[in-house]
């Protein structure tokens, strides 16, 4: 391969010119797409690889790990029968994937009589078959059982679809309009990446094109080496712990040490628990993601995503455990649970290590969702499709140390905020409430961003099943240097006049006119001795009502006046310049 | 088209010998005892003149599977009318894709003869093991085809002589055994290599124009004789029905009604007036629905041969949303038997209201038992997936001049029972009782089958999970003629043991301990005839035999026996017999 030496220019030119073409795959993904969780919440990634398959663009932090991994064992599969008009398609999990929901399409891109690069899309569709449409299935206990399992197949070769498979694939979901479109939205992306990239090639110069994409993971790569130097000598221990896995197991850790080693990282998860026989396995692929997250908070947004982020990382992990798990291990929340917990682990022990850099995390969403069932002849069901209600809960941002937790934390807010408005046309329901939780950030010199509730009401006509998985309860986002934890989740149903706590997991359960779903979503952890922080801004929090006056009080040590909503300058320095604090 | 009788039917042994051929090549390269034992597949030769699709011959196959293969190999000739080679090997599955259930897969290969497909020897198995889910493939709590297992479009599994690599991955990663799977489906394409060898070596000889009349005789013949007969038969609407128990979900006494409408040579079979589909997994796809049908019919003429030409002048009217005709999504998987075996019920008795002395037990009430765990017999600990056949091996009954004896009923001895010692060094099974039971014939001029009472043990260490689905407790099968109804079926799980237990329905993923023992009845079909009628002597030879009480031949029968001599007290037994038909 062609390493002509680039100019710093030329090079930084070629790797906006290399983004874009990745920022126009995505948007004609969003735009053509039939599934709002593409459009909307964005839960895809596009990318563009190298003649050796490294990958050079990326959109999607989220995804690095598995487009990576997806794309070495695709290639590695179809070694000698790769040709330039294929495209492959997986979603296998134990392939380098996540969950079978995300389905990755890889196609090579020729220039001559050779193979030069690859462009690939992951992206999140609807439903792939198992036992619950939308393929998270709380109580699986074999991957079977979450949805059909495609290991590379090529489903279009020298430039013609391949029938009877698509078929196969299609006729494995119960949404097989939206499928099919979604997978035709994913070939026209794929078409366009081709496109801009032959383009760019005609235009540059294969080997200058060649030396950019070199150019663009070595700067990436020189750029994460050079932010782990501030990461002193010595073992740095994180841990995070899951509330449950919904088959009988409480309190499941994730431990990772990280070390320096030589000019790199190396983060350990051998002392991670063991597998869980439920959902919250996390194969390989997703473990690197979800790892990587923290890290990138020692970078900016300059830094391009590629394979040189994961060079610097030696990543040891422990088959059988929750972060390497054995096929057949049911996989399906490993994106939430055990994710979360993955990049909670590591930004504790960075946090150790940085003090500077805690707070820098990831939001576990809630798994709450309905699944529109119909009843037709017989009593037949028909799962006609998945609302997803934990969307609309925004979980707090944890706070760092210059800032609040403000809005989502950053690899979260890739997505859009879900469309109430299109959810109400969607199904018999209404949004009765969506506004912040008072007292859920973690209180701390900087304030974690608080948790949202939302209520959504069922009406008449409603033929939706509730589904839910819930974690978060007992384990809240914890604070550091000093900061308090978030406020916790919890999830609610009301029905005739009763509220039900739901602990850990419901399944199926009809929701008729009137009943409501009440979800409250984890605040984020505060930074530093609350006592610390200015007395303006707890005020400005009480006016905002994001703190009451009782919080304020009790633990920032500051005394507003419950009528006026004024400060109480001799109350607080009662409060703050006596004892304590 | 004048042609030679003689080598009409000489083709048409040469074509049943390949299909006999076929099942031979299965039952000795196959690696799962589903198959190399219990033989639980079926090889057909198919012909496609350009417009429909035929089969020709198909040897001892399993009724169940005989009309489904014409559907499935129909579809698929359709799905690759544009783009089908020689060296082409084909496979379908899906319910709602010309299929019946997920586990039954058609494979095919065409036979090209001057770049034309011509004949297309196919061979259908019943997968033991086809991911979904569940283990095995029966998933009571499916209320979707989708929660049954992976579903598989018309595929082309070789494409010009060339494997698709990934498509046989993409099949063994959606199974528990992939090894085992593939192994078979490798048997099953060999089978089907076979075939083509035997048709080309036949068209080599005899040339393509004779070859096809002699397969156009085979097919004319069996339709002239059935309609010949049926013209002897009166004009008129015969009804019969049948009812299954329950659909393991939550509808109990589902029905099936069968009216045969005869006008002149043909038959309608209309099952109108059949229960909806249901939310359980016993909706049945119109390919199955049609084997039970034509099954019966050939029960009646038993010397007509098995053909598409013996199809023709039996139709079917299968409402759709009907058990008999689902619409998708209904979930379909354990309609083979169950419905299946309903459909076949209704349909011989409304022939039994035609030729009553033709007709007897002929389906099958197969209680199913999958079982799998992983086996701690051995130190790797395998996972294994089995059927126990031996929990349901009677469903025989009488007919009009035979008692009734052996295990299935006669279209279905095609299937055979695996041996004992085979599944008790393949599974962690032990077997401590498999014989007939006194007193549990369907009493009649000439009787069922005595049912079959079982009890199996786990061996220390090893807890096994079966899925059991027990149909024909409430419903057992019917007898004919005035004769009496068999015993039924049941199991008990944990016997002799604290939390015995009677399962007349439904035990799913129940984990039987080490050391626990089930018992199974299988109950035998019914008895042809009223039971007065049955000759004394012969009630007392079932006596001797330890089959029937002296109590039970009085209660029953009408028949007097000395206890002591063993004797028939004639004078007793007139005067009761008297008594007992009344005025």
């Amino acid at each position: 391969m062609a390493t002509a030496a680039l100019d710093v220019v030329t090079g930084s030119i070629l790797r906006a010119k290399l983004a874009s073409v990745i920022d126009e795959m995505a948007t004609t993904l969003m735009n053509t797409a039939h599934s709002s969780r593409i459009s909307t919440a964005r839960a895809f990634a596009c990318g563009m690889l190298d003649e050796d398959g490294q990958v050079v663009a990326l959109d999607n932090p989220l995804h690095l790990a598995s487009v990576a991994r997806t794309s070495a064992s695709v290639l590695d599969y179809y070694r000698f029968q790769v040709a330039a008009d294929d495209v492959f398609v997986t979603n296998d999990p134990y392939g380098g994937g996540s969950t079978v929901q995300y389905f990755t399409l890889l196609a090579p891109l020729g220039h001559g009589d050779d193979i030069v690069a690859y462009l690939a899309v992951q992206a999140h569709l609807s439903d792939i078959g198992g036992v619950v449409m939308g393929n998270y299935h709380p109580t699986a206990i074999e991957l079977w059982a979450e949805g059909a399992r495609f290991t590379p197949l090529k489903i279009v070769v020298d430039g013609k679809p391949r029938r009877d498979g698509f078929d196969t694939v299609v006729l494995n979901s119960r949404d097989p309009e939206g499928f099919r479109g979604d997978l035709d939205a994913m070939l026209a992306t794929i078409a366009v990446g081709r496109r801009r990239l032959a383009e760019l090639i005609d235009e540059h110069g294969l080997a200058s094109v060649q030396a950019g994409m070199a150019a663009a993971v070595d700067y990436a790569e020189r750029r994460l080496r050079g932010s782990l130097d501030r990461i002193p000598e010595g073992r740095f221990a994180g841990e995070a712990v899951l509330d449950h896995d919904g088959q009988g197991r409480s309190d499941l850790a994730v431990r990772v040490e990280l070390e320096r080693s030589g000019d790199g990282l190396r983060l350990d998860f051998a002392a991670t628990d063991d597998q869980s026989a439920g959902f919250v396995n996390s194969p390989t692929a997703n473990t690197i993601a979800y790892a990587l997250l923290p890290l990138l908070g020692l970078l900016d947004e300059s830094v391009p995503l590629n394979a040189g982020l994961l060079r610097p990382l030696e990543i040891v992990l422990r088959p059988g455990s929750l972060v390497d798990p054995a096929y057949p291990a049911p996989t399906g929340w490993c994106r939430e649970h055990v994710g979360f917990e993955i990049t909670e682990a590591v930004s504790q022990a960075l946090a150790r290590a940085l003090p500077e850099q805690a707070g820098l995390g990831f939001a576990s969403r809630a798994l709450v969702f309905t699944v529109t069932k119909d009843v037709l002849i017989g009593g037949v069901e028909e799962q006609l499709g998945v609302t997803d209600i934990g969307a609309l809960a925004q979980t707090g941002a944890p706070a760092t140390a210059f800032a609040d937790g403000w809005g989502q934390p950053g690899p979260s807010s890739f997505g859009l905020l879900p469309s109430i408005e299109e959810l109400e046309a969607e199904v018999a329901a209404s949004v009765v409430r969506l506004e912040y939780v008072t007292d859920s950030g973690g209180p701390g010199a900087h304030r974690g961003g608080l948790g949202t509730e939302t209520v959504v009401r069922f009406a008449a006509g409603s033929r939706e099943r509730l589904y839910a998985c819930v974690a978060g309860v007992e384990h809240a986002q914890p604070g550091n240097q000093g900061g308090h934890a978030g406020g916790p989740v919890s999830l609610a149903v009301l029905r005739d006049g009763e509220e039900v706590e739901i602990g850990t997991l419901m399944q199926d359960d009809p929701l008729r006119a009137g009943a409501e779903v009440r979800l409250r979503s984890a605040g984020g952890g505060g930074h530093g001795d609350p006592r610390e922080r200015p007395v303006e801004a707890v005020v400005d929090d009480v006016r905002h009502g994001y703190v009451s006056v009782e919080q304020a009080r009790g633990v920032y040590g500051v005394a507003v006046d419950a009528a006026t909503l004024a400060l109480d300058p001799t109350g607080t320095a009662a409060l703050r310049g006596g004892g304590g604090g | 088209m004048a042609v030679d009788v003689i080598f009409g039917e000489i083709v048409r042994e040469y074509f049943e010998t390949v299909a006999r051929e076929m099942n031979t090549t299965m039952d000795n390269t196959s690696l799962s005892p589903v198959f190399n034992e219990a033989h639980d597949c079926s090889a057909g030769l198919f012909f496609y003149d350009g417009k429909d699709v035929s089969l020709i011959a198909r040897a001892n196959a399993e009724p169940v599977h005989i009309y489904a293969s014409v559907h499935s190999v129909e579809g698929l000739i359709r799905y690759y009318r544009n783009d089908l080679a020689d060296g082409d090997v084909i496979m379908v599955s899906d319910p709602y894709f010309y299929g019946s259930h997920i586990p039954d897969w058609t494979v095919m290969k065409p036979v090209f003869w001057n770049n034309k497909p011509v004949f297309f020897p196919g061979i259908r198995a019943h997968m033991i093991e086809v991911g979904g889910p569940v283990a095995g493939g029966y998933n009571s709590d499916a209320r979707d085809v989708w929660q049954e297992g992976f579903r598989l479009a018309p595929m082309k599994l070789y494409d010009r002589g060339e494997l698709r690599r990934d498509l046989l991955d993409l099949l063994k990663a959606n199974n528990r055994q992939p090894e085992i799977m593939e192994g078979d489906l490798n048997a099953m394409i060999g089978a089907c290599r076979v075939a083509e060898r035997r048709v080309i070596e036949l068209l080599e000889k005899y040339g393509i124009e004779q070859t096809l009349e002699a397969t156009n005789y085979i097919l004319d013949y069996s339709e002239r004789r059935l309609r010949a007969a049926i013209s002897e038969w009166p004009d008129g609407d015969y009804h019969g029905q049948a009812i299954l128990d329950y659909d393991f979900a939550d509808t109990r006494d589902i029905n099936v009604e069968c009216t045969l409408r005869v006008r002149g040579d043909e038959v309608e079979a209309d099952f109108t007036g059949s229960h909806p589909q249901t939310r359980g997994y016993v909706n049945s796809r119109p390919g199955n629905t049609g084997s039970w049908v034509y099954s019966m019919f050939s029960v009646v003429f038993d010397d007509i041969p098995i053909n598409s030409g013996f199809f023709r002048p039996i139709s079917l009217k299968l409402p759709e949303g009907s058990v008999v005709n689902p619409l998708p999504p209904a979930p379909v998987g354990n309609s083979t038997i169950c419905i299946g075996n309903d459909v076949g019920q209704a349909t011989i008795k409304a022939l039994e209201k035609i030729v009553p002395e033709r007709v007897g037990a002929a389906t099958l009430d197969l209680v199913v038992d999958t079982y799998f765990g992983t086996d701690n017999r051995f130190p790797d600990n395998p996972f294994y997936v089995s059927v126990e056949y031996f929990a349901t091996p009677i469903s025989s009954g009488a007919a009009y001049g035979v008692d009734g004896w052996g295990a299935w009923s006669t279209p279905h001895c095609s299937l055979k029972l695996t041996t004992v010692e085979m599944q008790e060094i393949q599974y962690p099974v032990l077997y401590l009782q498999g014989e007939y039971a006194k007193d549990t014939m369907a009493p009649g001029r000439w009787r069922g089958t005595p049912a079959f009472q079982m009890q199996r043990r786990n061996p220390d260490g090893c807890t096994v999970i079966h899925c059991i689905f027990v149909q024909g407790c409430e419903h057992p099968l019917q007898g004919f003629a005035g004769g009496g109804s068999g015993d039924g079926n049941y199991c008990i799980l944990d016997y002799g043991g604290p939390n015995e237990r009677k399962v007349t329905d439904l035990a799913f993923l129940y984990p039987s301990q080490p050391g626990e023992v089930i018992f199974f009845q299988s109950g035998g079909g019914g008895a042809w005839g009223p039971a007065l009628e049955r000759e004394p002597v012969s009630v007392l030879a079932d006596v001797v035999e330890e089959l029937l009480s002296v109590e039970n031949a009085r209660e029953q029968y009408a028949v007097v026996i000395d206890p002591e001599r063993l004797v028939v007290l004639e004078a007793e037994t007139e005067a009761l017999r008297a008594q007992r038909s009344g005025p």
